[in-house]
């Protein structure tokens, strides 16, 4: 007929989710004078209107929505003037833009053709192309291993949707050792150091566990019995509980600061432009204002420094400085933790000064000078965590806000199993504990959180191998323990009893099973450990409630939150945030400085930012820094909103904010109240340090080992820094006979389990972890590195799953033990 | 690899006496680190080049190396004219005058060619203070930020790095393919054979599925998944041309270490786990000879420094290039400290049966640095953990066990760095280190092959 038509951009699928360009051109050989206009229409399985729209440029380049209709099975658009067009024999070329959503992967054909306006006839010829359109991600099944850091091998493998978000999710560790058989035939108190071993990142909660497992074996505690020494003269002695919850506490922080700045915040902030920290992702992962662009070294090169400073200033030249500068002042921090630890617990990471009964450390010993260069080190510590960590940690909830909780406005990636569970820890010589122990299945604050006991313990608790590399069904399995109940006599269940299992026995090459961990469950029920679930086990976090309010540390002797931060009805106390990150935040327009003297009380500010009027560039160091500390300066804007208007949720920011907050929380308890006016915590003599300076009398008291041939057993549980720790024991003849340990990231990194809730069989629930990754989307833009040969290697993303793990905190070396 | 200025030098005298190298001069130890000379030759054209894997293990060794503090104040060499600056100068290329390492800028003057950052005080490291005034008269410290930043080129470790996901595995995968430029191999935890099934091999244990693996193809293989076994990526690394040191670091990467415990009633190794140098003979490779074993549970991070700077001076003042052309000039050679041959392998001379330097590892914690000593000589011994005195009757291994904790201590509670704190029991030489005895906890061996199976129980309560 009159008619050719070629076409542009038809070529290449069509990717659900992103608009892509294409074009028409047509020609006619002869022209054409009925009035008429262009029909396309768009046939293939399943269509319904929506599954595609068609933009038309008007001429101007400008994308017009292009109305279409369906057809029968088909959708139907027109292009040209209402009224129709007359047409010559010149070329026609019309661009047009097309979007197709997401569950609509497959073949399609479109029809073009010219059709007269007054009847619909076909007066100008048809030609059909053919139309690919692929989901967003061509990969519905990827690996994203190795996890870095974090402790140990774990990977996950994601299976997403076509909508490119993650619809299923097995998270795997890759490595086991066998500790718990290699126990077998030891001295008990020789397991305090042993398990140490289990994790060099929290290696003294391990030996905490283990030391409350052999004390409750030996007589000194009843399982869950917090050291009442008031009411057991033949308790562990004061001092040296005391010793061992500022060793725990001092590891505590080490691990909360590491986690943040070393291990989480480099896959939100650019690292340097240097190994280790490259080659990193595409600059499209990162938030812009966190992007290294223009900084570090050229490490190949050799050109340049790394300009942290603004040299004029002394202040970092932006956020990105800002954090980078934290990075390094947090390396000596947690050096810091450590050094204060290791004046009790002889060295640090590994403590071994722990032994049932008491610690090693001398009793004749004056401990004062130890006490007050613990404190000096703490204290110094516990600025840091005040102005620095806590501001940043929440200020990053404003720059990744889709990781944030629903309730701050976020899409809440990462939220979880939404079911909390801590065995607490820091047991108090009036028998209360400084983390609270409870499971919490709400949200809804610490009325919600169920008292656990021992009973409730050897009731509720399982490991499930349904998914994990363990034999739990063959004969010598059964003989290990592996049953339903501990009866031998039962039928076995891939369901077993930590504290009647012997044995963890491997099973490599059965394809079903995809992970070294064990799958905890508390009644049926996944659970999720650590920092989020004790700070709501605990009600300081609640659903949807301020954490301003919500973290009331009143009634642990403390002030409240909003006291720290918040100059009522102005904004947020400069006091109370490191004035570098403070410059920063003004530089990036993210908040403003109001001094009422200081430069005639003008908002210091970025220039070009509403409201802002003094360019924080040309101010002299000594002006900012005097605005900055006048009195009565407060400090608004967007992100100091966001530091002290949170909601509490469940997502990966709340995670990582969990950790801030809880080492808040704890280094008052190991000092003393902050005083942000003095800047002094405790007054300089409170807290646990305190208690110790003052304490006297024994370190260790002794009690026999049991050496009958009756077995013992008994358990240890203490919160490690990840979440819920417990160690189960058998003695018999003086030597271990049985040892079992369920580890946070056990529970948290779990696999799946083939029993749910209740113990319904096939009901069984995703670990917390994998839940967690439910919804996030897998994003793969442009990662790569060039390799030794310069070559140009492309490789898969990931960082957003990266993110949601590696805000567990997770630990497979503790995990697979 | 990780070479820190301060830890360097400070010690080198230490180490120099040790070998028997009292003549050895500071310039070349200023020559190891000028990048534009050893090095270059060595076509290692910037900083050493390193890989760190992670296998069967804690991460326990690297966390204690992030805890790397010095106090760079006073003597370099105790006993020698050098002040710590001058060394330190030196080791990066300036004439010993300092202007290359110090200044008020901690972030670097711009004139050293790989923007080091200055040596500062203790204010100015914390970056974002405003109290730098208040601590002028701190010391010159050196901590870990100065080894990630200034002296190594740490290309990969899993708990650092920026790497993750896909990227870390095709970047690993293409180094074991194509390492392409000299390297030192750092191994942290012990090698789990595939083949092998330990105490579970009767019982269904047995299979060739990894024990370990540490990465997997992002695009996923149903029939060839392209999973890294841990054994697979340390043999690939260490038999590479390029590979020019292997050093395991702590107890599981140089003897199996806890891994590799055996219960005594199950009689056997749960996953026939092992260390690097019997791993590497196992398979019968020549690169078992590349091997310096830093034992330790963890291990000290200045023993670690210590090893690492002295295999470096050799190598660069000694064998040199071991990677593919430009042929190296002057021709390889001996290293001056004796431990390196000019084939690059280890001198079995320097190093122990247990292939750890005489030189780091030569003396036992027991004697005279011990803060228990002075008990011991008078007769004083604990009977029970919180007693003083010498712990020798309630399991202290520290007359076998080969270490520097007495004499350098652990956690800042180094000697050398403040005298006037005491950390303890005073020492027979007013020399206070802390380490576990000071701590009143025995020595457990944990330097030891063997440890810890041979060495229990570790306190007898």
């Amino acid at each position: 007929m009159a008619f050719t038509y070629s076409f542009t951009g038809l070529d290449t699928p069509f990717v659900a989710g992103s608009e892509k360009a294409f074009t028409v051109t047509a020609q006619s050989s002869v022209p054409v004078g009925d009035y008429g206009r262009f029909k396309f229409t768009f046939s293939g399985a399943g269509l319904v209107l929506g599954d595609v729209t068609v933009k038309y440029d008007d001429g101007a380049g400008n994308f017009l929505n292009l109305p279409l209709a369906m057809s029968g099975p088909d959708i139907v658009g027109y292009f040209g003037p209402g009224t129709g067009m007359q047409y010559d024999t010149v070329p026609h070329t019309s661009n047009f833009k097309s979007l197709w959503t997401a569950g609509n992967a497959g073949a399609y054909s479109l029809l073009a053709e010219f059709v007269r306006v007054s009847d619909g006839a076909n007066i100008g010829g048809t030609q059909t192309v053919a139309v690919t359109v692929a989901d967003l991600v061509a990969n519905s099944v990827i690996e994203v291993d190795p996890i870095s850091r974090i402790e140990g091998h774990l990977g996950v493998k994601l299976t997403t949707g076509p909508d490119g978000l993650v619809e299923e999710a097995d998270v795997h560790g890759n490595l086991w050792r066998g500790f718990e058989n290699f126990l077998i035939g030891r001295n008990p108190n020789d397991s305090i150091t042993f398990v140490q071993r289990i994790c060099g990142v929290c290696p003294v909660p391990h030996g905490t566990t283990a030391m409350f497992a052999v004390e409750s074996v030996y007589g000194y505690n009843n399982n869950f019995q917090t050291f009442s020494t008031a009411t057991d003269a033949n308790g562990v002695p004061p001092k040296a509980l005391h010793i061992r919850n500022l060793v725990l506490a001092a590891e505590y922080l080490m691990s909360s600061i590491t986690h943040f700045y070393h291990l989480a915040a480099p896959s939100y902030v650019q690292g340097p432009n240097m190994a280790p920290w490259t080659p990193y992702f595409d600059t499209s992962y990162y938030n812009s204002l966190l992007l290294s662009a223009g900084h570090g070294t050229d490490g190949g090169a050799g050109t340049g420094v790394l300009p942290l400073k603004d040299d004029t200033n002394g202040f970092s030249a932006d956020l990105w400085s800002a954090v980078i500068n934290q990075y390094i002042k947090a390396l000596r921090i947690r050096r810091l933790t450590f050094e204060a630890g290791a004046l009790f617990a002889g060295r640090m990471p590994m403590t071994s000064t722990f032994v049932a009964g008491g610690v090693t450390t001398d009793n004749t010993e004056n401990l004062t000078v130890k006490c007050t260069k613990f404190r000096a080190m703490i204290a110094e510590v516990g600025a840091f965590i005040v102005k620095e960590y806590v501001p940043l940690v929440l200020a990053l909830g404003a720059l990744y806000p889709e990781f944030d909780n629903v309730n701050n406005g976020g899409k809440g990636y990462g939220a979880g199993i939404k079911k909390f569970l801590s065995w607490g820890a820091f047991p108090q010589v009036d028998g209360t504990l400084a983390l609270d122990r409870g499971y919490n299945p709400g949200m809804t604050g610490v009325a919600a959180s169920q008292p656990i006991d021992t009973a409730d313990v050897y009731a509720h608790l399982r490991e499930d191998c349904t998914f994990a590399r363990y034999d739990t069904v063959s004969a010598k399995a059964k003989a290990a323990g592996y049953t339903t109940d501990g009866n031998p006599a039962s039928a076995v269940s891939p369901v077993s009893d930590p504290s009647k299992v012997n044995r963890t026995i491997p099973l490599r090459g059965d394809a079903s099973k995809y992970s070294w961990l064990k799958a905890p469950r508390w009644n049926g029920n996944s659970a999720e450990g650590g920092p989020m679930a004790r700070m709501f086990v605990m009600g300081l976090f609640q659903d949807n409630v301020e954490l301003r309010t919500t973290v009331d540390l009143s009634g642990y002797g403390l002030a409240s939150y909003a006291d720290y931060v918040h100059v009522s009805g102005l904004g947020l106390d400069p006091k109370m945030v490191g004035a570098d990150l403070a410059v920063a935040l003004l530089r990036e327009g993210l908040a403003e400085l109001h001094a009422p003297n200081v430069l005639g009380g003008v908002v210091v500010g970025k220039v070009g930012n509403t409201g802002v009027d003094t360019n924080i560039f040309g101010l002299a160091n000594a002006t900012i820094l005097a605005a900055y500390t006048e009195a009565g300066s407060y400090i608004t804007g967007t992100v100091t909103g966001w530091i002290y208007n949170l909601k509490g949720g469940a997502s990966t920011m709340d995670r990582v904010r969990g950790r801030a907050i809880e080492s808040l929380y704890l280094v008052q308890k190991m000092l003393g109240g902050f005083n942000k006016t003095t800047g002094v915590f405790g007054g300089g003599t409170g807290g646990w340090v305190g208690d110790l300076a003052a304490a006297t009398g024994a370190t260790y008291v002794p009690k026999p080992v049991p050496l009958g041939t009756v077995p013992v057993s008994g358990f240890g549980a203490c919160d490690a820094p990840r979440g819920a720790l417990m160690h189960f024991i058998t003695i018999k003849g003086g030597k271990i006979d049985a040892y079992q340990c369920v580890v946070p990231t056990t529970w948290n990194a779990s696999p799946k389990s083939a029993v749910g809730p209740g113990g319904v069989m096939s009901g069984g629930e995703r670990g917390p972890m994998e839940e967690a990754m439910i919804g996030i989307p897998y994003s793969d833009a442009g990662a790569s590195f060039k390799n030794t040969a310069g070559v140009t290697v492309p490789t898969a993303g990931g960082v957003e799953a990266l993110r949601v793990a590696q805000s567990f905190d997770p630990c497979i070396a503790c995990a697979v033990h | 690899m990780a070479i820190t200025r301060r830890q360097f030098v400070t010690r080198l005298g230490t180490l120099a006496a040790a070998m028997g190298m009292s003549q050895l001069d500071l310039a070349k130890v200023g020559e190891a680190f000028a990048h534009d000379s050893a090095w270059a030759g060595a076509t290692w054209t910037t900083k050493p080049k390193v890989v760190w894997v992670h296998g069967a293990e804690c991460t326990g060794c690297s966390v204690s190396l992030l805890s790397l503090f010095e106090n760079a104040t006073g003597k370099a060499i105790e006993g020698t004219s050098y002040t710590t600056v001058a060394a330190l100068d030196l080791a990066v290329g300036g004439n010993g005058g300092g202007t290359h390492v110090l200044g008020s800028n901690p972030y670097g003057d711009g004139t050293h060619p790989y923007g080091h950052r200055t040596i500062s005080k203790t204010g100015s490291v914390t970056g974002s203070d405003f109290n730098a005034a208040a601590n002028a008269a701190d010391p010159y410290i050196i901590d870990v930020a100065d080894v990630l930043i200034d002296f190594i080129d740490l290309q990969y470790h899993e708990t650092i790095m920026g790497m993750g996901s896909d990227l870390a595995y095709q970047w690993l995968k293409d180094s074991m393919d194509n390492p392409g430029a000299p390297f030192v191999l750092i191994v942290e935890g012990a090698i789990q054979p595939k083949e092998m099934g330990g105490y579970w091999d009767a019982a269904g244990g047995a299979g060739t599925a990894p024990w370990c693996s540490i990465g997997v193809d992002g695009t996923p293989d149903a029939v060839n998944p392209h999973e890294l076994s841990f054994d697979d990526v340390v043999f690939d690394l260490a038999t590479q041309t390029e590979c020019a040191a292997v050093i395991p670091i702590g107890q599981c990467a140089c003897f199996g270490g806890y891994p590799a415990c055996v219960s005594p009633v199950l009689g056997e190794g749960q996953t026939g786990a092992m260390g690097t140098y019997d791993f590497l003979a196992y398979k019968g490779s020549a690169a078992k000879n590349k091997v310096v074993a830093v034992p330790g549970c963890p291990t000290n991070p200045w023993w670690f420094i210590l090893t690492v700077v002295a295999w470096l001076v050799d190598f660069t003042n000694g064998p040199g290039n071991v990677g593919p052309a430009p042929t190296f000039t002057p021709a390889p050679k001996d290293g001056p400290l004796g431990i390196l041959k000019a084939n690059n392998t280890i001198n079995g001379a320097a190093v122990d049966s247990q292939r750890r330097l005489k030189a780091v590892y030569g003396q036992t914690l027991h004697g005279a640095f011990c803060t228990r000593y002075q008990d011991f000589l008078d007769g004083r011994f604990a009977a029970k953990s919180g007693d003083p005195g010498c712990l020798q009757l309630i399991g202290c291994k520290g007359m076998q066990t080969m270490t520097l904790c007495a004499a350098h201590g652990w956690n800042g509670q180094q000697p050398t760095n403040d005298a006037t704190w005491d950390y303890g029991v005073q020492a027979v030489h007013g020399i206070k280190g802390g380490n576990c005895v000071a701590g009143g906890a025995p020595c457990m061996g944990c330097t030891e092959a063997g440890y810890p199976d041979s060495f229990l129980p570790f306190i007898v309560r």
